[in-house]
């Protein structure tokens, strides 16, 4: 409280010392003066801030205008409570000031005016406050939505140039992956085996990473549609063991093994290549960073109730370990262990992103254990339900009855690609089929109205007609005892593509670039399944 | 025809700042508030913003009733009516209205004091 000095006769405040702090804390202004003379006697803090001057000894003349004065001695006269509005700059901002001034007696002797003064909310000025408010909500709601747009077209962008990217890069890797199969028929040197090794298991790499990061873009616009199908759990892991194995050097010291708690499980609905490729990725990296000891691959029934059973999946190894604090970052997209890992042990980084994403698409969720130094355990557990079909009609077919059956069988191959015709061909060229060739879907209607085919392997992505509107051509001009069996041949991995083939009448899909064996396989169990329907 | 005071001063939009003003110093006001204990504020203020504006010669909007009857249980008295006539004189005042066109307010308003105070 500011004072104008001790002589004053001023009591009101003299018997409680606490008084003037009390004073300082309130939120609106006061202001204390005789009654006659208008000499201001003492005033609060906040009144000192909106009137800077120094206001002690002054008269009321000093700071409100003569209008307002002149009325205020008027209400003082009748005993009236006088209100007043003024305008005035306070700090960056014009307030209006609501005053209202009354007289306080203490006795016959002692009158005093108290000022009050307080900014103006009242129920306009909120409204317009608010309405400001609103308006610069509504800019910022505008700016943010053209914000989201923008960035939803630069992903949308991403994942395209992703998708496109990943198709252009098979079809080059379909041309080496297949020549260096067909690399492997001729007479070869040790060393050139030992070459084309590498060149081959650099290429399956580079497919692999090409995979991961459509995959990648698939999760991110929630592309990926898990496909269930009766699966044997056992043959599905001990596939992925020997998958993982197979990239092991037969010099490694760790110990690669598969651990069954029970001797046979059910068959059970399960998207396999999904689940095998989360496998495959939780194994490899095992593999990756451990030197010695094992790596296990352990599969636990849990429970098994009304129809469905839970299972659960661990890779156990011996290896480095993670720290505590790490663990949650092995998930994140594109990081690795630390940047020294990807010098060390190479990856995208992707893969623990790719396989916690596709875990979580089947309802749970990838659990970490490790202890640096003495290894990691990666589980989780998934609900499945046991698959109706439970009997298993095996077809235990090996490559020489798949190259025998198509001897004699006439196949057309459509690819405007002349190195992928040459592959395709090349895959065949073991199993004395006839080999017809076209370039393009016109082409393929006509050898098709030339010659009895019995197979075909039809591009997509061709010019003057596509593998879409041939098929359905094709499919029209045959009679009803006689079908070709069509497959697509694409290095177009997306859903969409699938479904188009089926929807235009073909039986299958291979993407490029394929194993010849996979191949073989396809075609003679679509063969099969022709003569067994 | 000269112009109306009702007019010079800005018409309704004034008027009624005033008289709004008017009836937050009547309120203020210990004596004066105890009338209005009962009253709607708000249908009261649009009924004396017509009022007075009929009476300084806008559009005649005053649908009240005898203002004799009205008051009449109100039981007001000659200083309580000198007062309220004082803030008339202030609000006025405040909203700019020239102390010449004050004075011939209040002297209609007070040729009304008959009408109004029926209390000794």
């Amino acid at each position: 409280m500011y004072q104008v000095h001790n002589s004053s006769k001023l009591s009101i405040n003299s018997t409680i010392n606490l008084l003037p702090e009390l004073l300082d804390d309130l939120d609106h202004a006061l202001l204390l003066c005789h009654c006659k003379t208008l000499k201001i006697i003492e005033y609060n803090k906040i009144f000192a801030n909106w009137y800077t001057s120094e206001l002690t000894e002054q008269s009321l003349d000093g700071i409100f205008d003569k209008d307002v004065v002149r009325r205020i001695k008027n209400a003082i006269l009748k005993k009236r409570k006088y209100r007043f509005k003024i305008e005035r700059v306070i700090g960056p901002r014009k307030e209006h000031i609501d005053f209202n001034s009354k007289l306080i007696s203490i006795n016959e002797q002692q009158n005093y005016l108290l000022i009050q003064g307080s900014i103006n909310s009242t129920e306009a000025q909120l409204t317009k406050m608010i309405q400001d408010h609103s308006i610069i909500a509504v800019r910022n709601k505008k700016l943010i939505e053209k914000a989201i747009d923008k960035a939803e077209a630069a992903n949308k962008a991403k994942s395209m140039f992703l998708a496109s990217m990943s198709h252009e890069l098979r079809t080059p890797m379909n041309g080496i992956l297949g020549m260096v199969q067909q690399f492997y028929k001729t007479s070869l040197t040790a060393q050139q085996i030992d070459l084309i090794e590498t060149i081959e298991s650099s290429g399956d790499q580079l497919l692999a990473i090409i995979n991961q990061v459509l995959d990648f873009s698939k999760i991110e616009n929630n592309k990926i549609e898990l496909h269930h199908s009766p699966t044997d759990l056992k043959e599905l892991l001990e596939d992925v063991i020997s998958l993982c194995s197979a990239s092991v050097k037969s010099t490694s010291s760790i110990d690669i093994k598969s651990n069954f708690t029970e001797y046979d499980y059910p068959k059970i609905l399960v998207d396999d290549v999904r689940l095998k490729q989360v496998l495959i990725n939780l194994l490899n990296n095992a593999i990756k960073f451990t030197k010695q000891g094992c790596v296990e691959l352990k599969l636990s029934r849990l429970s098994s109730f009304n129809q469905c059973c839970q299972f659960e999946f661990s890779v156990i190894d011996t290896g480095i370990g993670i720290e505590q604090e790490k663990i949650t970052e092995l998930f994140m997209p594109f990081t690795q262990y630390d940047s020294a890992t990807t010098r060390s042990y190479g990856g995208t980084g992707l893969g623990l992103s790719i396989s916690q994403e596709l875990i979580k698409l089947m309802g749970s969720e990838i659990i970490v254990a490790s202890t640096v130094g003495q290894g990691s355990q990666f589980s989780f557990t998934l609900s499945l339900p046991i698959s109706k079909q439970q009997s298993t009609t095996e077809l235990t077919q090996n490559s020489v009855e798949e190259i025998s059956s198509l001897k004699g069988k006439v196949v057309l191959i459509v690819d405007d690609n002349n190195i992928n015709r040459k592959i395709a061909t090349l895959a065949l060229d073991a199993t004395q089929a006839k080999i017809l060739t076209a370039i393009n879907g016109l082409e393929a209607i006509e050898q098709f109205k030339k010659h009895s085919i019995d197979i075909i392997l039809m591009d997509i992505l061709m010019p003057i007609m596509d593998g879409y509107e041939a098929t359905e051509k094709i499919r029209q001009l045959e009679t009803t005892e006689q079908r070709t069996l069509i497959f697509a041949l694409t290095a177009s991995a997306s859903n969409e593509v699938g479904e188009q083939c089926l929807a235009a009448g073909m039986d299958d899909i291979m993407l490029k670039p394929f194993k010849f064996d996979t191949l073989l396989s396809k075609i003679n169990q679509g063969l099969t399944n022709k003569l067994a329907p | 025809m000269s112009e109306t005071l009702y007019d010079k001063y800005g018409g309704i939009e004034t008027f009624s700042a005033v008289v709004s003003n008017f009836y937050q110093k009547v309120l203020d006001s210990e004596d004066l508030a105890p009338y209005f204990d009962n009253v709607n504020m708000e249908n009261l203020m649009s009924h004396q913003t017509n009022f007075i504006s009929t009476a300084l010669g806008g559009p005649d909007n005053y649908k009240g009733q005898d203002l004799k009857k009205v008051h009449a249980p109100y039981k007001i008295t000659v200083p309580h009516f000198q007062e309220v006539a004082e803030l008339l004189e202030e609000s006025l005042d405040e909203a700019g209205v020239e102390q010449e066109d004050i004075n011939s307010i209040i002297t209609l308003v007070s040729s009304l004091m008959d009408q109004i105070v029926s209390s000794a």
